[in-house]
């Protein structure tokens, strides 16, 4: 395990001094976070790892009739079992449902989730024998290697690392906020994720926050009347597993027909994907077989398999097919 | 078939139940001794996958807080070497206060190299002009063949030819929990080692060969053990725990793997491709086969799954092992029977497809009878040989012939899915194996009570299983008879290579000759003893014992306690040693009662067998398998003790589930490393995938004339379940799935379907 000094917060400014002193990373649940450390898998870890689970008040659920807000501590456990968000908000309900294993359910926090650092099986590799572009390498190992598990819709800064995170693809289809403490009108959760440039400091991020940035809540507007959602998660076991494609749909239905619906891919792209093609696909149809694998068809327009994973366009296809049935 | 009845043996109520010393932590592993004494051991391996070490500088990590020591091939020429065959290979131990400090100086120690060229794909091997290993001198390959009868003559009198090829199976390691260690001392001369072994003395010959010490000066200690799967016979471990110790002096150092080198190098189960040419008569009969296989990573052992099952008058079997820059395969759960077994079922059911009957009409047609010797020199009989009713018990418990369809028709369920069913049945090629003689010491109480002396560690709680052999012999109680001391190299004998192959049917006859060697004592004090000596003439023969207590066999109600017998009575009256010899039986093996008319000691055949049934649904969308049911049967012989039994039944399916299924190995081939090594990309199975109530296990008993109580080693019960799991896929979406180096996991299935490329 790396060494490091571990810091117990008390207040997010405090937690976000210590992170802007340089070297330091937020740990919440630790699930992620914990592995990445025993497994000295990066060339520069963190000296210092910040604990926030000591700063009250970030663990909460508050739905309204305009917003619902999950502060960032809040446990996937406990956003899975909420009852307004299994009924109204049912994509994020079953998304956070399908992480891991009720044991990383109950520590993990939705903070986390959508924090966590890559999969990729080079990445991860544990004493950097791999030392990817992620960690400053010069190239990604999966392109010529082992890529049965990576994007289908190509590289971001050459790296074929995919995003691991369940609520990231369902917060995308809702079109949730990402509030930070430097950042109170939110990200929109479709700009947060990504991959920072290949000579940023923070190129192991899934996402685009700064280095003195910690998420502090999460913000889903309500859905409009007669929406639906669902989430569809592919792996090889029903547990432990990070999605190698999920699926999350978005579907406000009127008149028996898709009056907007919001798509979205995991497990395919170094960010949540969202199928703009199968979204145009379905829009002012009725959710059928044929509408939905239609739909399911355009979902992965513009994808490639580089090697071991062309299956998973099969498998997105059959997840939005699925998941748009799921809302009819 | 009526067996005898035993008093204490099989009953499942017998069980000591150490679950509770796992649950309560009371269970010692290796790792668990000398708490705040000892130092940590971590390994650098290599990361190239050929060559030679040109330097070592090991200046930084000295350097670092807490590191006390590396060692390297100089130090520890019969652990490390300067040599490089494989990406992963150890290369340089370090020594530090904590482990974590170990680990950190891994990075710190800087290791150049002369890098050769490398192979790290078993195809490129049988090219012309393949890169050579090194791994064997001038050639990469290890031929070997086998003949019987006459190959062109069989296909003369065939009706139906068929060639089919079997890609390659899968290469695994499933990563038990307690990773590889060793913890070693000395005080002054004297070595001392703690290792989680399965063959505690042959773990101490091991170590005096690597240390060049005299064995007295060596004393190994095998406590409980986090995961064997017969690959806990690896002796390595001691080894570099004891180098590590004397580069600080002799003080205790626990030697310990990370997760991930635990999986970068160690032994795991070879793949296997292979070619048939087989002819039938249009009855159904086989006529000849003619196989090529190719084995990755170890030799190629003539397959008992094609030898010891299929009535096949004509056989050519060639093949030869591969031996190429990645790390060496060998005993894992299992030698070689999962890999044929699987080649085996999938050209034999193609062959029935040809036949146009069905896979249970092919095997029911060719399958040896049970009093039908080996067809092959020097044409042994079988102690008990039950593949044939495991065979039919799977069938008829599965309903399979009621089930089964042409492949991929008429299949379809309510939900969409497609319904198919597999079987597979073998002699397996455990059983009674033992390769050196194993022996027993049984000690007689003065209060009338047994401890049993075992040379072997305890996992599954393996002494208790030989504590039903000798409650047994002995006429006593289970409760009266106790495991002693275990584990222990300096005070107890070589009681086995623990694991299912050997250490029932050889362990098991040591003890029981144990402990005849120690009643026939007490039965010669008991006779000195009020009411038996005043019996006119009387003589131990006289004498028989039943729950504890030594009656006269004229008279029962004349009768003693093992108690009275002992009262008084010098110790050495109670003790007892045995020994069974190399393949299995008592003092010198071959039939303990005469069977199909061969006479006592005859010399015979001690193996398991085992068929299995599978029925799957087949999502053909997403390529996801579900397996709605399966039916294993497994022959034991006699069975001993019924929670070991139960207890291989169960790791063994969760084991062939997640080979046909779930996992295998990831291979970075342009490095050849192994770069999978945490359960997230190994896949091992989840309970969600196993789902334990759908699996129908049946131990079916046979009286193994061989083996004194007729019992034989289960081996490894379940390993023809991933056969019928890729049979019932076929069966399901009529294509065969081409495993990969893998499991069919659903992006093979979708390949096999056209969905995907």
């Amino acid at each position: 395990m790396n060494k490091f000094t571990h810091v117990n917060a008390t207040t997010i400014a405090d937690a976000a001094a210590t992170l802007a002193k340089g070297k330091a990373q937020v740990i919440a649940g630790g699930t992620d976070l914990t592995s990445y450390l025993k497994g000295m898998i990066s060339p520069n870890p963190p000296e210092t790892v910040v604990n926030i689970k000591t700063i009250s008040g970030l663990d909460y659920i508050q739905p309204d009739s305009s917003v619902l807000k999950i502060g960032a501590l809040t446990t996937l456990a406990k956003i899975a079992a909420n009852s307004t968000i299994q009924s109204n908000y049912a994509v994020l309900a079953q998304a956070a449902l399908a992480v891991g294993s009720p044991e990383l359910r109950n520590m993990g926090t939705i903070g986390g989730n959508i924090c966590q650092k890559p999969r990729c099986i080079y990445y991860r590799n544990e004493f950097n024998d791999f030392n990817c572009l992620r960690k400053m390498g010069t190239q990604c190992f999966a392109l010529t290697g082992v890529n049965r598990y990576h994007s289908i819709f190509g590289g971001v800064n050459a790296c074929f690392a995919v995003c691991p995170s369940d609520t990231a693809i369902a917060l995308v289809a809702l079109n949730a906020k990402i509030i930070t403490n430097k950042n109170s009108a939110g990200w929109d959760a479709a700009e947060f994720f990504g991959m920072p440039n290949a000579t940023d400091a923070r190129r192991e991020q899934i996402n685009n926050l700064a280095a003195d940035e910690i998420v502090t809540e999460i913000q889903v507007p309500a859905p409009a009347a007669g929406t639906k959602s669902a989430y569809r998660k592919f792996s090889f076991r029903k547990a432990i597993d990070f999605p190698l494609v999920s699926a999350a749909v978005v579907a406000t239905i009127s008149g028996g027909n898709v009056s907007s619906a919001s798509i979205v891919l995991g497990g395919v792209y170094n960010s949540p994907r969202v199928a703009t093609q199968a979204q145009t696909s379905i829009a002012g149809k009725a959710i059928n077989d044929a509408n939905a694998t239609a739909a399911g068809e355009a979902a992965i327009t513009g994808s490639s398999g580089i090697g071991q994973n062309d299956y998973k366009r099969q498998i997105a296809k059959v997840l939005v097919t699925r998941a748009l049935t799921d809302c009819a | 078939m009526t067996l005898p009845v035993f008093n204490v043996a099989g009953k499942p109520e017998n069980h000591d139940c150490h679950i509770k010393e796992y649950l309560t932590g009371k269970a010692d592993y290796t790792g668990d001794h000398m708490p705040g004494r000892k130092l940590f051991g971590a390994m650098k391996h290599a990361t190239i996958a050929h060559g030679t070490i040109k330097s070592i500088d090991a200046t930084k990590a000295l350097n670092e807080t807490g590191v006390k020591a590396v060692i390297t091939y100089k130090e520890a020429p019969t652990v490390l070497n300067q040599t490089i065959l494989y990406w992963g290979q150890p290369v340089v131990g370090i020594v530090a206060d904590d482990w974590y400090t170990a680990c950190r100086a891994i990075n710190l120690v800087d290791v150049t190299y002369d890098e050769l060229p490398s192979i790290t794909e078993a195809d490129e091997a049988l090219k012309p002009g393949a890169v050579l290993s090194g791994k064997r001198e001038g050639t990469n390959l290890a031929p070997a063949s086998f003949t019987r009868g006459d190959v062109d003559a069989g296909r003369q009198q065939a009706d139906i030819e068929l060639e089919t090829i079997q890609p390659w199976t899968t290469t695994y390691q499933h990563s038990p929990i307690e990773s590889y260690q060793a913890l070693a001392w000395w005080i002054g001369d004297h070595l001392y080692v703690y290792q989680g072994s399965q063959n505690l003395h042959g773990n101490k010959s091991a170590v005096v060969n690597y240390l060049e010490m005299p064995a007295n000066k060596v004393h190994c200690f095998a406590r409980y053990l986090g995961g064997g799967h017969g690959a806990r016979l690896s002796n390595w471990e001691s080894g570099i725990a004891a180098f590590m110790s004397k580069a600080v002096y002799g003080l205790p150092v626990l030697f310990r793997e990370t997760k991930k080198h635990n999986m970068l190098f160690h032994i795991r189960q070879y793949e296997v491709k292979s070619t048939y040419k087989w002819g039938a008569k249009n009855d159904g009969s086989l006529v000849y086969l003619d196989a090529q296989n190719w084995v990755n990573g170890s030799g190629a052992g003539m397959s008992t799954v094609m030898r010891t099952t299929w009535i096949i008058p004509h056989v050519k079997w060639e093949g030869a092992g591969i031996y190429i820059n990645v790390p060496d395969r060998g005993s894992w759960r299992c030698v070689a029977d999962p890999p044929f077994a699987l080649n085996m079922t999938m050209a034999m059911d193609k062959l029935a497809e040809k036949l146009n009957i069905s896979p249970y009409e092919i095997r029911r047609k060719n399958m040896m009878p049970v009093d039908m010797p080996d067809q092959d020199s020097p044409y042994r009989y079988w102690g008990s040989k039950e593949v044939n009713e495991c065979f039919e018990t799977v069938a008829r418990e599965s309903g399979y012939t009621s089930k089964w369809h042409a492949p991929g028709q008429n299949n379809k369920r309510t939900d969409g899915r497609l319904h198919g069913i597999g079987i597979h049945c073998h002699t397996d090629s455990h059983g009674s194996v033992a390769g050196t003689s194993m022996a027993g010491i049984v000690l007689m109480q003065p209060d009338g009570t047994a401890l049993i002396e075992a040379g072997c560690t305890k996992p599954h709680n393996s002494p208790t299983m030989l504590v039903h052999f000798t409650a047994e012999t002995l006429g006593m109680k289970y409760e009266d008879v106790f495991v002693g001391d275990w584990g222990n190299s300096d005070t107890t004998l070589n009681s086995g290579s623990h694991g299912g192959s050997a250490f029932t049917g050889a362990g098991g006859s040591a003890f029981v000759s144990a402990a005849r060697d120690c009643r026939a004592k007490v039965f010669a004090a008991a006779i000195t003893k009020t009411p038996l000596k005043e019996i006119a003439g009387i003589t131990v023969d006289d004498l028989d014992a039943k729950d504890s207590e030594i009656f006269y066999k004229p008279d029962p109600t004349k009768r003693i306690t093992f108690r009275t017998a002992m009262n008084g009575t010098p110790p050495i009256a109670g003790y007892g040693t045995g020994w069974a010899a190399a393949g299995g039986g008592t003092g010198g093996g071959g039939l303990q009662r005469p069977l199909f008319g061969l006479p006592v000691g005859t010399a015979v055949n001690a193996q398991s067998a085992a068929a299995s049934v599978a029925e799957v649904a087949v999502d053909t969308d997403t390529g996801e398998v579900e397996i709605l049911g399966h039916w294993n049967a497994t022959g034991c012989g006699r069975v001993i003790f019924y929670e070991g039994v139960m207890s291989q039944f169960g790791s063994g399916t969760e084991l062939q589930i997640a080979q046909a299924l779930y996992y295998g190995d990831v291979y970075d081939y342009a490095t050849g490393a192994v770069i999978g090594s945490q359960f997230t990309e190994t896949q091992l199975p989840t309970t969600m995938d196993i789902r334990p109530s759908r699996h129908n296990l049946y131990p079916i008993e046979g009286d193994d004339h061989s083996a004194p109580l007729g019992a034989h080693g289960i081996g490894e019960p379940v390993v023809g379940s991933y056969a019928c799991i890729l049979s019932a896929i076929y069966n399901a979406i009529g294509v065969w799935v081409d495993p990969d180096h893998g499991a069919c996991n659903p992006d093979k299935v979708l390949k096999a379907l056209g969905k995907a490329t």
